[in-house]
């Protein structure tokens, strides 16, 4: 804690401009109606209204933030460490997202190349290869800088977890599908 | 002359057996994706699960169904428009999902951009209500809104809602018009008592049937089968009707022998009272309707075109 923080103004500004983005840009690109509408002669909500709401209410938040907390003297600082662990949690999630997206489908590239993996997307073993590679990568990847290096038991833990999560949600339902299987 | 009729008619009959043999010796390529449109549990769910277990069964193929509701069933034609066409992603909705709705929805679509591959059932639209109640024909539901109560109206799809609110008008009284994910949340709705009545497509026989529910109007051009003297919409001063049908397709462009092969298999069950779901049909819609081909190509364009007065009728 610092007087010298300015994060509540820099959290503000965020706040003012993704509630901008969401009023100005999102709601009138993905919403057809306006804020009311006529249906059946009579005047009606429509389906922006709600978004732009919450857009208001998340601007006002961003204001209070920046005119009235933004002096405030117990404020949070942000370091550069705690950027630099958000950015890492965040590679390492989205490059586990990744490997379970395409892993199932290059395997099938390189060992069944006469077909592809949509079709064999509920057939053992292609359909857990994604599942299983991914979700290892994650788990590995977010608990070895929490231990400060790679242990070999890390990634006995990560397997043993994923099998598990295998043997819950996939082996006893003939519908379920693990992911990515339900978007391919 | 009567040589070359001969020579046509056996070549046509030829043909004919080629492509039901082409048709019936076509296998997905893989599992079938099968997206349904309203909630699990539906009229439109109970029959697509078990229409899907059944082909498993007799044709060894792999079904994975999924929901995706929403907007009457728009939300699932437009996962549907650019999925694979090769017979391996299909989805049931219902015929005015292609047409009113479709149309509402004003989304980029039409029904050309499908392929119709067979109806199951017709609906038996009724307007229902609990028997506790206390109303036996639709003439107490308008005293009773004449009296002064604020009747809760549940409906299904942005028609329904349309519908209903030209029969209130019709009858001078108001609805407050609830729009609910299926004609499954409608009834739930109905025996909670959070709706005071609402459109069912044939889910409520089984109530009927039992006494708990009342079909109080029909919703179709025609009379219900399970309650014949209940007035129809058109006995009620409305011009327009809830007519449909529960329908699978499938994207744009898909191959013949594909399309040909799926209407046979799901139509040989949902005709069939003996399967499963051949006999929930019977029960629920008083037996299966199986259009397919051209004839539910021209059905589906006609409900889109159509879909334009009724919206007029509702906004002017």
């Amino acid at each position: 804690m610092t007087p010298h923080s300015r994060a509540n103004i820099y959290l503000g500004l965020g706040c003012i401009a993704f509630a901008a983005l969401v009023a100005f840009v999102w709601v009138p690109l993905d919403v057809d109606s306006g804020l009311v509408e006529k249906v059946r002669r009579r005047l009606a909500i429509g389906d922006a209204l709600a978004p732009t709401v919450a857009a208001v209410f998340i601007g006002v938040g961003g204001l209070v933030l920046v005119l009235v907390e933004g002096r405030a003297l117990e404020q949070a600082r942000l370091r550069f460490n705690d950027l630099v662990f958000v950015a890492l949690a965040l590679s390492i999630l989205v490059a586990g997202f990744l490997i379970m997206l395409y892993a199932g489908p290059v395997a099938v590239a390189l060992f069944a190349s006469e077909t592809e993996y949509r079709l064999l997307r509920d057939t053992v073993p292609w359909k857990y290869i994604g599942f299983f590679l991914g979700g290892v990568f994650i788990l590995v990847g977010l608990i070895t800088p929490s231990e400060n290096g790679f242990r070999l038991r890390t990634l006995w833990v990560a397997i043993a977890v994923v099998l598990v999560l295998i043997l819950i949600y996939d082996v006893p339902f003939e519908d379920l599908l693990l992911p990515p299987n339900g978007d391919v | 002359m009567k040589r070359l009729l001969k020579t046509a008619m056996s070549t046509a009959a030829a043909l004919v057996l080629a492509t039901a043999a082409f048709a019936s010796d076509w296998t997905p390529p893989g599992p079938i994706k099968l997206m349904i449109a309203f909630k699990a549990g539906g009229g439109a769910d109970t029959q697509a699960r078990l229409i899907a277990e059944a082909l498993e069964a007799k044709m060894g193929w792999k079904f994975i169904p999924e929901q995706v509701t929403g907007k009457g069933g728009v939300n699932l034609l437009a996962a549907l428009k650019d999925a694979p066409n090769d017979g391996t992603t299909i989805g049931m909705v219902v015929t005015e999902s292609l047409g009113y709705n479709l149309a509402a929805a004003n989304a980029g679509m039409t029904p050309a951009d499908f392929t119709g591959l067979s109806t199951t059932a017709g609906f038996q639209m009724g307007v229902v209500s609990l028997t506790s109640k206390g109303w036996t024909t639709f003439s107490d539901v308008v005293a009773a809104a004449k009296g002064g109560a604020s009747l809760k109206f549940g409906a299904m799809s942005p028609k329904l809602e349309d519908i209903a609110f030209l029969l209130a008008e019709a009858q001078g009284i108001e609805f407050n018009i609830v729009p609910v994910k299926g004609g499954k949340a409608v009834m739930n709705g109905v025996n909670a008592g959070d709706l005071d009545l609402g459109f069912m497509a044939g889910i409520q026989g089984k109530g009927v049937a039992a006494g708990d529910l009342v079909n109080l109007a029909s919703g179709l051009s025609t009379p219900l089968k399970q309650t014949p003297d209940a007035p129809t919409l058109a006995d009620l001063g409305v011009n327009y009707n809830a007519d449909g049908y529960f329908v699978f397709v499938g994207p744009a462009g898909m191959p013949e022998e594909a399309r040909n092969a799926l209407a046979e298999a799901i139509g040989s069950v949902a005709g069939d009272e003996n399967s499963k779901a051949g006999g929930i049909i019977k029960k629920a819609f008083g037996g299966a309707a199986l259009i397919t081909g051209a004839e539910l190509d021209s059905l589906l364009a006609d409900g889109f075109t159509g879909a334009g007065e009724l919206m007029k009728a509702v906004t002017e």
